[in-house]
Order: structure tokens, then sequence, then C-alpha cells
């Protein structure tokens, strides 16, 4: 009888994983102390700096872990000098890759965020570039990391930023997904608008709350564009007429009104005051978790 | 001086982060029926042997990783389950593999004979740079050998294949093997695609097409 | 080659995608099973064949059903032979046409656009190395007579290929040192240029080969994308030869089809872990023609977006109006019992754009398809958005044909005997009708029940019926329909001329791993009326052209045929309740109906167990060493029951029939 084959049960499976958990737990409770209780010797103790590793990757969301490192680092940089700056570059290029696995194992942390840009800042020879065209990639499989977009903008501070090429890639981003604050937010940082651009731009925001007024991320950008001063009484008559189309189709989008009432701000008749009421007034109705931010609105038409 | 000690400590010594890079390949074992295709996938996986090891019913493939480096290697092995027993084995069984092992029977000479019409096979059918290894299965029985050694060695050479005598029972060169193919296979990025040509993806649960499958560095 | 086994629960005949489904089925659930093929490839009508196969499959007599040796077969007293096959089942209308010469050499010089190519060839001798262009250049008029302009145009090419090579710093390679010969030769020769030009033709596919591995490179190679760009322009024009030395780089599909990313078919696929067998890639984007051109179809939501086809007030409808369709309930249309869906949409005052969009695309419908039809469609259409992709559908790498294997595959893997190229003469029943076995050669094997592809059925067992037929033509065309700035898998719904029926096409190039590079296969399916080739004559002649210098692609090769449409009626008449009849391709896009087929008659066989259950993970196999072991492995991990495998691992262990390998 030998050799045969055998499919675990998920029992089994769950009993090994739950086995599994508790070793783990214990494990990272054993390295934390060994850390803390190492944490300022000098020069540092190299053991506890390699579980540090582990525990980070295992957990990326541990300040005091993240701070540790940096101690570490900070020491290194001060004992070293122009002779082995290139085993200073490896060191940090090392913590530059530790922070890649805990990206991967919570693309979300904080902690891995800020410890790559603070390694890259102080790294003999930070190749940004390099950095720039795998914040690209990252932004092609995950577009609504905003943590990217503001590591993005972070580089570029020290490489220089290609407006065209910036704008070409958001509008990329929102072609794939217009859902997207991240992708709306850094256009609106980019700070290109001229009366040509403009008008492209107060396009592609319509095509988006036409294809989903629901969608409030590109109403914010709407708001952003009625800040521009190129902006028109002319643009916004437009922009007026359209949104009344919109609401015969949508009658109940608030997203709706409360552009109306932003298009109609500073420029009120007495037409405009009544039908802001009006607009306020059905808010009130259609969203009425927000009902004493719109009386607020109210009185101060009056 | 003590600080110029602690520096090249740091250097010579990682800090302390697991593998660098995890790059995932699909191997196929081809090779006639009984010549020890599934032994040698069982020794290298499970370090196991069994003398009348039952065909690998259910077990459609099985991995094991081997490290090399900064790299993580994973196989993904892919056995025939016995499609080529009545000469049908499937087409798509080595669609998209980058390695294989040719495995043949060194007491019996239509085995190698069998071994070459797969190497030829493959030659022409799969992507043009799979890694190809020749095994010559069952050395615990060379004084049963029908398959000389230099015969074999000569055939590999002549068609760059990697070549090994092996015995699965004893486990002489079967690590060997695996790692000899994980070295000879592209490590980096674009290489390791699923497929020859890095587009096709596989499907999973919960698929949300963010990414695609079998792509590197995870 | 061993003899078979000669006792099984289930003989399967044919590797179809219906048969190897329920094979598979069976096999998961330990039922021994024969899965058997009177031909030397796996799918039958679903397979994908190499350009040089594809030519021969219907030549060849379609199956190996022969009689050799079935009469030394003993039968028992009321037992009687049924010869496997019948006559209502034959592929028509096979016309396959090459609409390029013969070989390169037969190409005039005046066809070669020679002015490019000198041009290109100046550009890229200027940015490369330029001595060896010069070298060439110089010696070879002398040789050359009345043509000796259009050969030094195409040593030129040569040497861009060459410096192209050295360029890339790719590994000199067979095809590379070739041409480095080539080019010595060219240098050499003195007399006639006839000569010179053969060697020329021998470097053509060396041409290709070292494209090959550019693309392998490519990633690495960023740097010289001019360059590529530059060798395009060189490129010869196609000829019969240069396209069958790359043969095997083609998938041909008898079947073309695509799956809905979140269809029933996909869920099944992957809730059984069959789908790791196989490999995807997207459809990239939806076609259709309209207004006289073809235009994508903006169908989700950010495509609706970015549409430029469709204005802001149409984006709204058109996103309203389908998420009306995806909420509503069978009695939101009441009103529409008996009506098509295309009213249904006139009457909600659609522009004739929109409409033409969501019929004949996210419908997937024709002008004559009922309301609930297409508004079930439209659903289905919405389901699978967002998955992965543009678009709701993906297709398998490598072709279509890769699909049953699969299944075939998952079959063995839990047991399943597979025998292709087997010679299948007669199937035996007793006097009840009940199926009782086979004979193969001189072989009768038993079995307690027959699942078979139709086209196996005997003759005393199918009606005859009038057979309708899908009509297909396969193309290879020398670019794409509609040219885009990524590598794009299309598929183009395009209704006929009266909107009364819709014709599937799907364009597919080098990356999906059905033709070598530069080149796509186009793949039409419709029901067939007249012909094939007289039904698919309006889309060729919209889609493609004659003129090397229009846009559209030009047809280097073509393939018609019909396939019975088995799925229409019923043509089974027996009343064996032990046979099974599998019909063969249905005209749907997708596999969905075809996998319920193959359920149900899954469920008549054996009621009581799930179809395609999931199958274990590697790292959910253990293997262990002995029975006791693995008893007492599974109560320390306080499991009760044996799991179902352990029991059928034993069962397995009196069946003396699995390979030792």
């Amino acid at each position: 009888m030998h050799g045969r084959l055998k499919v675990r049960t998920t029992e089994e499976q769950k009993l090994i994983k739950e086995k599994k958990q508790q070793e783990k737990l214990k494990a990272y409770r054993q390295g934390f102390q060994q850390i803390l209780s190492t944490r300022h010797e000098v020069p540092y103790n190299q053991t506890s700096f390699a579980i540090c590793s582990q525990l980070l990757i295992a957990n990326p969301d541990i300040s005091t872990l993240w701070n540790y490192r940096k101690e570490v680092i900070l020491q290194e940089i001060e004992t070293s000098d122009k002779s082995n700056e290139e085993e200073l570059g490896k060191f940090m290029t090392s913590e530059i890759k530790l922070t890649e696995q805990c990206l991967l194992a919570n693309p979300k942390s904080y902690g891995s965020w800020y410890h790559r840009f603070w390694v890259l800042d102080r790294h003999p020879k930070p190749d940004w570039n390099g950095e720039f065209a795998l914040c690209s990639l990252y932004l092609m499989k995950d577009d609504r990391n905003f943590h990217c977009w503001d590591y993005r903008r972070l580089i570029l501070e020290k490489i220089g930023i290609d407006l065209d090429a910036e704008r070409k890639f958001s509008t990329e981003r929102i072609n794939i997904n217009f859902s997207n604050y991240s992708s709306w937010h850094y256009r609106s940082t980019l700070k290109q608008l001229n009366q040509e651009s403009l008008d492209e731009e107060i396009n592609l925001v319509q095509n988006a709350v036409f294809t989903d007024p629901a969608d409030s991320s590109a109403w914010f950008y709407l708001r952003w564009i009625l800040s521009s001063q190129d902006v028109t009484k002319k643009h916004k008559e437009d922009m007026l007429c359209k949104l009344e189309s919109l609401q015969e189709l949508d009658p109940d989008c608030k997203w709706i009104y409360i552009a109306k009432s932003w298009l109609t701000k500073g420029v009120r008749d007495g037409n405009s005051v009544a039908a802001d009421g009006d607009c306020f007034r059905t808010l009130i109705q259609i969203d009425p978790l927000r009902k004493g931010h719109y009386n607020d609105c109210l009185n101060n038409i009056d | 001086m003590e600080n110029m000690a602690t520096r090249t400590q740091t250097a010579q010594r990682p800090n302390g982060s697991a593998q660098g890079k995890i790059c995932q390949f699909k191997l196929v074992l081809l090779g006639e029926s009984a010549v020890g295709k599934s032994s040698l996938v069982l020794r290298f996986v499970k370090g196991q042997f069994h003398e009348y090891q039952e065909s690998t019913i259910g077990a459609a493939f099985l991995t094991q990783t081997v490290c090399l480096d900064d790299t993580t290697v994973k196989f993904e092995i892919w056995d025939t389950a016995g499609q080529e027993r009545y000469h049908s084995l499937a087409p798509m069984y080595y669609r998209g593999a980058q390695a294989a092992i040719v495995v043949y029977d060194i007491t019996n000479q239509d085995t190698f004979g069998r071994a070459k019409t797969w190497v030829k096979e493959l030659q022409r059918q799969a992507s043009p740079n799979i890694v190809i290894a020749l095994a010559g299965n069952k050395q615990d029985l060379a004084n049963k050998r029908m398959v000389e050694f230099e015969e074999a060695q000569n055939y590999a050479d002549e068609n760059t294949l990697l070549f090994m005598e092996t015995s699965a029972k004893t486990a002489m060169n079967v690590n060997d093997i695996f790692l000899a193919i994980a070295k000879k296979l592209p490590r980096n990025e674009q290489a390791s695609g699923a497929s020859a040509s890095g587009q096709g993806r596989r499907l999973a649960e919960g698929d949300t097409g963010a990414r695609a499958a079998g792509s590197c560095c995870k | 080659m061993d003899t078979l086994p000669t006792e099984f629960d289930l003989i399967v005949v044919g590797t179809g995608l219906i048969e190897s489904a329920v094979s598979a089925a069976a096999s998961r659930i330990g039922k021994r099973v024969l899965h058997i093929d009177s031909k030397d490839y796996y799918g039958g009508l679903w397979a994908s064949f190499n350009l040089e196969n594809i030519e021969t499959v219907f030549s060849k007599p379609q199956s190996n059903i022969h009689n050799a040796g079935s009469e030394d077969v003993q039968l028992d007293a009321n037992q009687k032979k049924l010869v496997i096959g019948n006559d209502l089942f034959e592929i028509i209308d096979i016309e396959q046409a090459w609409h390029v010469l013969e070989k390169d050499k037969d190409y005039d010089s005046s066809l070669l656009k020679t002015k490019d190519v000198a041009e290109a060839a100046l550009e890229v001798s200027e940015e490369c190395n330029a001595e060896s262009v010069d070298a060439v250049t110089k010696e070879v008029p002398v040789a050359v007579e009345a043509n000796a302009e259009s050969l030094v145009d195409e040593i030129q090419a040569i040497a861009v290929q060459e410096a192209i090579e050295k360029n890339n710093d790719v590994d000199i390679q067979e095809g590379a040192v070739a041409v480095i010969e080539a080019k010595e030769n060219a240098e050499k020769e003195t007399d006639p240029v006839l000569e010179v030009k053969e060697e020329f033709n021998a470097t053509n596919d060396i041409h290709v080969e070292a494209e090959e591995a550019q693309i392998v490179e490519e990633e690495h190679l960023n740097n010289v994308t001019s360059l590529e760009v530059s060798a395009a322009a060189v490129f010869k024009p196609w000829s019969q030869e240069s396209i069958m030395k790359q043969s095997r780089k083609f998938n041909l599909d008898l079947t073309p089809k695509v799956q809905f990313s979140r269809g029933e078919f996909v869920k099944l696929l992957v809730s059984s872990n069959i789908a790791r067998y196989a490999e995807y890639i997207a459809i990239g984007r939806i076609l259709t023609y309209l207004d006289g051109k073809l235009i994508p179809v903006p169908c989700s939501r950010s495509n609706i977006f970015s549409s430029p086809h469709v204005n802001v007030i149409e984006k709204r409808v058109l996103m309203k109006l389908l998420s009306t369709l995806m909420d509503s309930t069978d009695k939101d249309f009441s009103e529409y019992d008996g009506k098509t869906f295309k009213e249904y949409l006139q009457d909600r005052k659609l522009s004739p754009e929109l409409i033409h969009y969501i019929v004949y695309s996210i419908a997937l419908s024709d002008d004559e398809t009922s309301c609930s039809d297409g508004v079930k469609n439209v659903k289905r259409f919405l389901a699978s958005l967002g998955i992965i992709g543009q678009t709701p559908f993906i297709y398998s790498m490598y072709g279509s044909g890769e699909i049953p294997q699969a299944f075939c595959r998952l079959s063995a893997v839990f047991g399943g005997t597979y025998a292709l190229n087997q010679p299948l003469s007669h199937f035996i029943y007793d006097e009840e009708h009940n199926f009782k076995g086979l004979i193969s050669g001189q072989q009768k094997i038993t079995a307690s029940n027959l699942v078979t592809g139709f086209e196996y059925a005997p003759n005393e067992m199918v009606e005859k019926k009038e057979m309708s037929y899908i009509s297909r033509g396969i193309f290879i065309t020398d670019k794409s329909v509609l040219e885009a700035d990524k590598q794009k898998t299309s598929l183009i719904l395009m209704p006929s001329k009266d909107g009364k029926t819709l014709c599937h096409i799907i364009e597919a190039g080098h990356w999906s791993g059905v033709c070598p590079k530069d080149l796509y296969i186009v793949h039409m399916s419709a029901r067939r009326t007249a012909s094939a080739k007289e039904d698919l004559k309006y889309y060729v002649d919209t889609l493609f052209s004659n003129d090397p210098n229009d846009t559209k692609p030009n047809v280097l090769w073509s393939f018609y045929f019909a396939i019975p449409d088995t799925n229409d009626k019923d043509y089974t008449q027996h009343n064996s309740k032990n046979s099974f009849f599998c019909p063969g391709p249905d005209s749907d896009l997708d596999y969905d109906n075809s996998i319920q087929k193959a359920s149900k008659i899954f469920d008549e066989i054996y009621p009581d167990s799930e179809f395609l259950p999931r199958a274990p993970d590697p790292d959910e196999i253990i293997f262990c060493d002995d029975s006791d072991e693995a008893a007492e492995e599974v109560k320390e991990a306080g499991a009760g029951d044996l799991p179902q495998e352990i029991e059928k691992t034993e069962e397995k262990q009196d069946s003396a029939e699995i390979s030792l390998n």
C-alpha cells in the first residue's frame, strides 16, 4: 500500500493553519522583545536588525520598527565616508528592496512608502529615474493607490516634471477608470489651466459626469476647474445648459443641484437666487443627511 | 577603524529581508511510460520513493521551490497523467512550458529513442527558448544498462540539452537536475511570464483582472 | 503499443467539448473512463490545427472507422453490432485558396516598394555601422544585369537586418549566421542574378527567425524602436512558401469561441480547478460596422466615458438604459411579449446609433431577437464586464482547441484512460437496446454507459432530418481590420445587410498564440443559408481588400467550410437508456450552452453526483507510505470520515490497469 495519494480535508488544513498562526505570533513577540532590548546598541545589533526586517515584512505598519531602522541607517551614514560609499549604497539599496517586499504585503502601508523615500533621499547614488519608471508601472496595476500618486509627485520634485507627459499619463489613467479621486486630484496639481486646456478639461469632466453623475470624483474636479480665473461667464452658461439637460435625464441626482449652485455663485441676479433656493430645498429632500449644511446655504442666499 | 569594521560587516551581510524575487516556471515531464517520470518528481518534491508508485491520480501538478542567489525559483511541475501511454499526450501539456525534463530508462534502449522523439517535438512545437534537460533514470540499475552514458551525453551535447543520469530510488542527481535547470532559466522579470509571449493569463477564484497571473516579482 | 483494458464504467467516444467535459466529470468522481477517438488529435470539431494540418484534415477520410479484425470479435447470443458513424453528419462547402504567389522569387521586383526599401535601408545604415551595407552595394552591381536595382535593395535589406541584429546585441544565432553567409555568397557571385536571388529566398525565413529572437528579447530592446520601425518597411510581401514555413505557429480553430469572463462556463472552469490548465487573453475591443466604418463599441463604463463616437447625452442615455436592464425583472417587459428587443429600444426613443450598438454588440442579437432574449443577453454581457480587460470576453491562448484538452487532462489526472487514433468499427447492443461495448480493432471493450459525439452515432440510431449548418471562414491577413495603439484581440459583431443575422468575427494576432508575427487570423461564423463562401461574402468584401495599398487588410489565405449544427433539432432516435449522444458545436459565441448539455448528460448517468467538483490544489495533496499512517494522520487532524479520495484510491488498487510510470 505504498505511494498513494490523499487529499487533506479542509478541517485538516484549518488545524494546520491555526497551529502555524500560533507559532508565528510567538515568534513575532519574541522578535519584538529582542529589538527593543538592543535598540540603542552602538554599533547596532545585526541580529535585531535582521529580525526587524522579518517582522516588517509580516506587518509593515509598526512605526517603532521603521524608526529603529532609521536610527540604524543614520548611524551608518554618520560612520561612513567617501571610501566606503559603495558599501553604504548597497546597504541602502537593500533597505529599498525591503520596502518593496513590505509594499507587496500591504500596498497602502504609510511607513513603507515613507521609508522608501527617506532612504532614497539619503542614498549616495539614488536612481530617481528608475524609481519614476517603477512608479508608472505600479500605477498602471493599481491606479487608485494615492500613496503612489503622492510618491510620484515627490520623485518628480527630484527629477523635474514634464507637464505634458504627466497630463497624458493622468488622461490614460482616467480613461481606464474615471472613478478615481487620486488621478483627478493629481491632474489638478499639474496646474496648467489656460484658455485652451480649460476647454479640454471641461470636456473631459463633462464626459465623466454624464457617464455617471452619481460618481463624486469628477464633480470635485469640476469644482476645482471652476476655481480657475480663466473660467468665463460663457463657460458657466454653457455648463449650466448642459447640466439642465443632464438633470432632465437624472432628476434625482444631488450632484447636479450642487454643481448648479457652484455655477451660479457670485453671478447672482434675482432669478438665480430663486433658483438657488429651489436647488437647496430639493437637496434637503434628496440628501437629508446633509440637511443642516443645505439649510445653512439657504440662509446665506437670503 | 572600528567604524570601518562595522561598515564592512554590514555590506557583507544582508539586512535580513527575504529572497529578492520569486520566479515561477512551468516544467513538464516527458518520456515513455514507466521510465520514472512521476518518481523523479516525487523524489524532488517530497523526498520519497516508492518501488511500486501508483499513477499520479489527482496530482494535476506539484510545486517545489529552489533558491538561487537572491531569487526563489518556483517550479510548477506537470505530470503527463498517463496520457502518453497510448500515444495520446495533449499538445496543451507542453504549451508555454519554460522547462522540460525528457526522461528515459537507461535499461531500455527504446525509451531513449522515444526520448529523442520528444526532444524533437519540443524543439519544433514548444516555446523557442525552452530549457530542455535529458534524464537517464534508473541509474541504480546500471548493471542492466542498455544506453551508454557517452551516447546520451553526445546526443545531449549536439542538441544543447542539459544531461544527467538520475536515480529516483537513490536520489542521485535528482535535486541537481532541477537545480541545473533553475540556473539556466532566465530569472529576469520579462522572461518568467506564464506563457511564451508573456501575454496569457491564468484564471483564478476571485480574479479581479488586476494582475496577470504568472508574472514575476509578486 | 499496449492493448487497451477491456472493462470500464464509461466509454466516451470523441474528444469534442461536451464529450470531454462528461469524461472529466465521470473520472473526477472515480468512474473508470475510457476516452477514445478515431482521430489522431484532440477536440474533433472543436480542435485547432496548424496551417499544414488544416489543409488535410477534411481531405483525409474523416475517421479511422473500419472493420479490419472486427469479424473475429465474439459476441454474446443476444448481441448485435452497429457500424459506427452516420450519413447525416458531413462537413460541406470546403474551399481552400491562397491569395499570394507560391514562392518569394515569383514576386517581380516592381511589386516591391523599391523606393521605400531603399530609403529605409539608408536611414538604418546611417544609424548603424554603415560599412557592411556599403561593402555589399559596391560589389554587387558589377555582377548584376537587368535587375540590378532591385537586387541592391534586397541585399541592403539583408544587411540592414544584420545591422539591426548587431545593434540589438542579440546573440548571433543560426539565422544571423546564415544571413552573413548569404551576404558573402552574394558578394562572391559573379553569375546570374537568379542564384543570388535564391540565396535571398533562403534568407527570408531567417529574417523571420531573427525576428523571433527579437520578440523574445523585446523587453530589453526599448532603445531600438526606431530601427524596428525601419525594419518593418523592409518587409517583403508574403508568399505561400514564407507562410507555410511557419505553419506550426498557426492554431486555426474549427470552432472559434470566446468566453464570458464571468459566465457559467468560466465559473465552472475556475470552481473545478480546470482553469489552471489553460491560459487566456482578454478580448481587447468589440467592433461593429456602422455608417461605412468599423467603430469600437462603447460597452464598458470607461469605454462609454472615453468614446468619441457618442456625445454626452448619449453617454447618459446608454448608461441609464444599461443599468435599467441590469436591474430589471421579467415582469418589466411583459408588454413586449412577442415583440423584438429592437422594438423595445425604439420605443425608448434611442438614437439609431445607440440601438445599433446595443442590439448587435451588447445584446449579441439581430433584428429578430425577442425582447426577453435581448434583455437576457445584455445582462449576461454586463455581468462579465470589468473582470478582465475592457470587454466581457476572454479568448483561450493558442486557440479554442485548448479547451477540450483541458477537460481531457483533468479526466486523465483522475485516472481516465486516453487513446487517440483508434480503429473504431462497431458499437455492441443487446436486444433491449442496452449498450454493451464497442469494437476497436480486434478488441471488444465493455462498459456500462456510452457517451459519444454525434458524428459517431450509428445510422440506425439517428433520425434523418434536414441538417442546419454553420458557415465558417478562416482568413490569414496581413494587418488588422482596425489598427490600434496596442495589440488587441478583437471581436467584430456585424449584422447582415438586412439585419436578420449576426456574423461573429474574431481577429487575433501573434500575441494570442494563433499565428506568426505580422500576420492576423480572422474567423467568421454565421448561420448557413446559401453556402459558406456566399454567406460570408458581404463581410469579406466589407472588411478586406485586394489592393496592397489599401488600409484594409489583404487576405493571404482563405478557408471556407460549413459544419453541421446538431444542436437545433433532436436527431437522436433510439430507446437505449445507457447511450448518450453529444451534439457538436453550436452557433453561439460562447460555451455556456454546450457545458450545460454536458452537465445534463452527466446528471442522467450519475444523478447523485456533483458535476465537476473542485479538484484539489497541489498543497492539499499529501503522499503517504501506508494506509495505517494515512488513517492516523486523518484522525490526528480531527477529521471524521475518510476523504472521498482515499476511498477512491483504494478502489483503484484493484484495477490492474494503472500505469506505473
